[in-house]
C-alpha cells in the first residue's frame, strides 16, 4: 500500500497505473455481472427466489427454505434481490461509493455462497463446473473484499468527483472561517 | 492582507479548476460501460426474441396461465360472504386439507402442510360441522376448527344442519359416491377427494345427482390449480412436439408411508371406533384396524393403484391433451413387495388406447423403487417431460428443428423450451448453474404470477369456493370427474378381470372386448 498517501488519493497512488487499471477493470467487471443479474430479474414478470432458496443445501438449507415459504418475508427477499443486484452492480460499473459497494456485494455473494455451498458433505447441485469448498461465487467474493478495501472509485469513478467535492467544500467551508477569523 | 487573501483565493481556483479537468475525465472514465451494457442487453435481448420467435413460435417467458386451463391463482377479488363448511373425515388427507384452507394446528402437522398458510389471502370461510368415524381425529378436527365446529358422528346428521353449506368428503373411496349423492340432494356443494367414486355403476349415479340438485362439485386433483399444465398445453397446441403418439406416466415411491402402509394409533379399539357405519353398504367383517387405517390397500373401501395414484397422472395428461375417456384399457400387476396381507397390487401398470387421437398412454407404477421415469409427450418432433417443471427436446430425426439441429442452432440434449415453476426464465442468484428446482409435478405447490408460493390445494380449494361464490364451475367439476373414475375403474376391471376392457362411447358403457387397441 501507499507510502507517500496524497490528499484526495489516499491509499491508491502507490499502485502503479497498470495496477491501477487492473482494479478499475475488475470493479467494472464484477459490476457488469451484478447488474445483469439485476437486470434480468427485474425484467421478468413475477420473479422469485422461491425456487432458489428452496433449493437450499448445507447447515443453512432450513433458514433458506424458511425464508422461501413465508409470504412476507419472501418478498423481501425477492425486492432485496432484484435492486441489491441492480445497484451493487450499477455503483461498481460507474465507481460511485464503490467500497461500499463492494462490501454489500461481499454480503450477497456470502448468502448465495452458504445457500448451496461446495463443502463434503452437502449434496452438490448438478450444474456447470466442479468446485470443492472453493467455487466462483467465493472468488468474486474475495476479489469484493479486495475492492472493499482500496478505493478504486477515486482513481477512476464518479467517487473522484464526489471526493474532490466534498473536499472543496470542506476546503471553503475552512477558508470562510479563516476570513471571519 | 485583504489582497494576500484574494490572491491566494484566486491560486486555489486555479489549480482546482486544473485538476477538476483531469479528475473529471478519471472520474466519468468508467460510465461508458454503462451504455456498453446497455447495448450489449440491447442486442442480447432483440436476438433472444428473434430466435424464439423463428424457431419455436412460443416465448416461453411469456406470461402463464392465458388460455382454457388458466390456473386458479390469488385474485384480487373480495369474497362475498363467508362458506360454511363441513369437514366429513378428518384422516391424513382430511388435516391436510384443513391445512391448506388455513385450519392446522401447527404442532400436529408437518412442515409441508402448514407451507403456504402464511401471507394467503383468507378463503372467508367457517367450518361448522366435523365428522369423523374415529373419536380422537373427531376431536383434533374440532379442535382445528377453531371454535365454530359441532362434532358429528354421522354425515346425514351434518347434512340436515342448517349452519352448513358446503362439504368436503375426505373419506375412503367406498364412502364418496353415496356421500356426494346424498350432499347434493341436500343442496350441499361438494368437494370430494379422488378417486371420485368406488365403481362404475355409482360414477353415472353421482354425476346425475349433481347436475340434478345443481351444486358445485370439486374433485380433489389440486394438479388442476397448479400452472404448469397450463404452460404444456400451450406447448403441444402450438405444435412444438409435432404429432404426439405415446405419453409415458409413472408413479415411483418407495416407502412405507407411501406404500399406504399407515400407523395404526395404539389406543383405536371398538370404544373409538364406529366400524359398522365405516363398512356401509360393504361386506360385513369384524373390525379389523389394519382395514380401517389402512384402507387402500383393500379393494372393499379404496380404488388401488389406479383410483389413487393413477388419476393424478391421468388428469394431469388430460389436463394437457384434454383426452378424456380413453377407447380401451389394458392393466396388468401384482402384489410383487408389499405381501402385509393387501388385496391391491403394489405392482401395476396400464395402457390406455385413444385412436381418435393416434395416441397410447401408458402409466407404470411402484411402490418399491424411487426412480423417475419421466412424464413423457412423446411427439415427431420433440419430446416433452412434465416430471419436473416442463421441458421440451428436440428430437433428433426431427423434420421440423432438422436444419437447426444440424447447424448446431439447436442441440438435442439441452432443452429448446424449458420452464421451471417460480424460477422465471432465468436463474435466481450469481453464478448458479442449476435448473434443478424440485417442485414436482405441482402437486404441492404452485406459484403465481406475483412469486410466492402457495399450497396447490389451498388454491383448489379457492377455485371450488369462487365457484360457489359466483355460480359457476369448479375447474375439476363433475364432468372432469366422470372421465376420471371411469378410466380408473377401466384399468382396475382389466386388472382384475385380467381382460381388455372398451368404453362404448355411443352407448356410454364400459364393455369387455379382444382385438387390437386401435380397432
Amino acid at each position: 500500500m501507499s507510502q507517500t498517501a496524497r490528499a484526495g488519493n489516499e491509499s491508491v497512488s502507490g499502485f502503479s497505473c497498470t495496477h491501477q487499471v487492473f482494479l478499475v477493470l475488475l470493479r467494472v467487471l464484477i459490476g457488469w455481472h451484478f447488474l445483469y443479474e439485476g437486470y434480468l430479474k427485474l425484467s421478468v414478470e413475477g420473479w422469485s427466489a422461491a425456487g432458489y432458496l428452496n433449493n437450499a443445501r448445507g447447515p443453512l438449507a432450513g433458514f433458506f427454505k424458511e425464508l422461501a415459504q413465508s409470504g412476507r418475508g419472501l418478498s423481501l427477499v425477492d425486492q432485496l434481490n432484484i435492486w441489491g443486484l441492480t445497484l451493487v452492480g450499477g455503483f461498481l460499473m460507474i465507481g460511485l461509493f464503490s467500497r461500499l459497494s463492494s462490501a454489500a456485494g461481499v454480503l450477497f455473494l456470502a448468502l448465495f455462497y452458504l445457500s448451496n455451498p461446495p463443502w463434503p458433505g452437502v449434496s452438490p447441485v448438478p450444474g456447470e463446473g466442479s468446485y470443492l469448498i472453493v467455487n466462483k461465487n467465493l472468488i468474486e467474493l474475495c476479489a469484493l473484499l479486495v475492492l472493499a478495501a482500496i478505493p478504486t472509485g477515486r482513481i477512476a469513478g464518479l467517487d473522484l468527483l464526489l471526493h474532490n467535492w466534498l473536499r472543496r467544500a470542506e476546503g471553503s467551508d475552512s477558508s470562510a472561517q479563516t476570513s471571519a477569523a | 492582507m485583504s489582497e494576500n487573501n484574494n490572491e491566494k483565493k484566486k491560486n486555489d481556483e486555479k489549480s482546482n479548476s486544473g485538476l477538476n479537468r483531469r479528475d473529471f475525465l478519471k472520474g466519468v472514465a468508467t460510465t461508458p460501460a454503462i451504455g456498453a451494457f446497455a447495448y450489449a442487453t440491447y442486442k442480447k435481448g432483440t436476438e433472444e426474441s428473434r430466435a424464439r420467435v423463428d424457431t419455436l413460435g412460443f416465448d416461453p417467458a411469456g406470461a402463464p396461465g392465458e388460455g382454457d386451463n388458466a390456473p386458479a391463482t390469488l385474485s384480487t377479488r373480495s369474497p362475498n360472504n363467508t362458506v360454511n363448511i363441513g369437514v366429513i373425515g378428518v384422516g391424513i388427507r382430511g388435516k391436510q386439507l384443513m391445512g391448506a384452507a388455513g385450519f392446522a394446528q401447527p404442532d400436529q402437522l408437518g412442515r409441508n402442510e402448514r407451507l403456504g398458510t402464511d401471507g394467503q389471502e383468507p378463503l372467508n370461510i367457517r367450518i361448522t360441522g366435523i365428522c369423523d368415524l374415529y373419536e380422537p381425529y373427531l376431536e383434533w378436527g374440532v379442535k382445528a376448527a377453531g371454535g365454530t365446529a359441532k362434532p358429528y358422528k354421522n354425515y346425514l346428521e351434518m347434512l340436515g344442519a342448517q349452519d352448513v353449506d358446503a362439504v368436503m368428503v375426505v373419506t375412503p373411496d367406498h364412502w364418496h359416491a353415496p356421500i356426494v349423492m346424498d350432499a347434493a340432494r341436500a343442496g350441499k356443494h361438494v368437494y370430494v377427494e379422488k378417486c371420485f367414486t368406488h365403481n362404475i355403476p355409482e360414477t353415472f349415479e353421482a354425476v346425475k345427482t349433481v347436475k340434478q340438485n345443481k351444486v358445485v362439485l370439486q374433485l380433489g386433483h389440486q394438479g388442476r390449480s397448479s400452472d404448469i399444465h397450463a404452460r404444456a398445453k400451450e406447448i403441444v397446441d402450438k405444435g412444438l412436439l409435432g404429432k404426439v403418439t405415446l405419453i409415458q406416466t409413472f408413479t415411483n415411491r418407495n416407502n412405507p408411508n407411501g406404500a399406504w402402509v399407515y400407523d395404526i394409533p395404539k389406543k383405536a379399539g371398538p370404544h373409538n371406533i364406529d366400524w359398522e357405519q365405516f363398512t356401509g353398504k360393504g361386506p360385513k367383517r369384524e373390525l379389523d384396524l389394519k382395514r380401517f387405517f389402512r384402507w387402500r390397500c383393500y379393494w372393499d373401501y379404496g380404488t388401488g393403484l389406479s383410483g389413487d395414484l393413477l388419476t393424478h397422472e391421468w388428469d394431469a395428461v388430460d389436463m394437457v391433451m384434454n383426452l378424456g375417456i380413453p377407447a380401451s384399457a389394458v392393466a396388468s400387476g401384482g402384489i410383487y413387495y408389499y405381501k402385509d396381507g393387501r388385496e391391491v397390487p403394489d405392482l401395476f401398470q396400464v395402457t390406455y388406447e385413444y385412436p381418435d387421437r393416434d395416441l397410447t398412454v401408458i402409466y407404470n407404477a411402484t411402490l418399491a423403487n424411487a426412480w423417475r421415469r419421466g412424464k413423457l409427450f412423446m411427439g415427431s418432433d420433440a419430446t416433452m417431460d412434465l416430471t419436473n417443471g416442463v421441458m421440451v427436446y428436440a428430437d433428433r430425426n426431427s423434420q421440423r428443428y432438422g436444419k437447426k439441429i444440424q447447424s448446431g442452432e439447436i442441440e438435442v440434449e439441452r432443452p429448446i423450451v424449458s420452464y421451471m415453476q417460480g424460477a422465471g426464465r432465468r436463474l435466481e442468484a450469481v453464478t448458479s448453474p442449476t435448473q434443478q428446482w424440485t417442485i414436482e409435478k405441482g402437486l404441492l405447490y404452485s406459484f403465481t404470477r406475483r412469486g410466492g408460493v402457495v399450497n396447490t390445494a389451498y388454491l383448489h380449494i379457492k377455485n371450488w369456493l369462487e365457484a360457489i361464490r359466483e355460480g359457476t364451475r369448479a375447474n375439476c367439476n363433475e364432468d372432469v370427474a366422470f372421465n376420471e373414475a371411469i378410466t380408473a375403474h377401466m384399468a382396475t376391471l382389466s386388472f382384475k378381470e385380467g381382460r381388455r376392457v372398451r368404453w362404448d362411447a355411443a352407448r356410454q358403457e364400459v364393455v369387455f372386448g379382444s382385438g387390437s387397441g386401435g380397432a
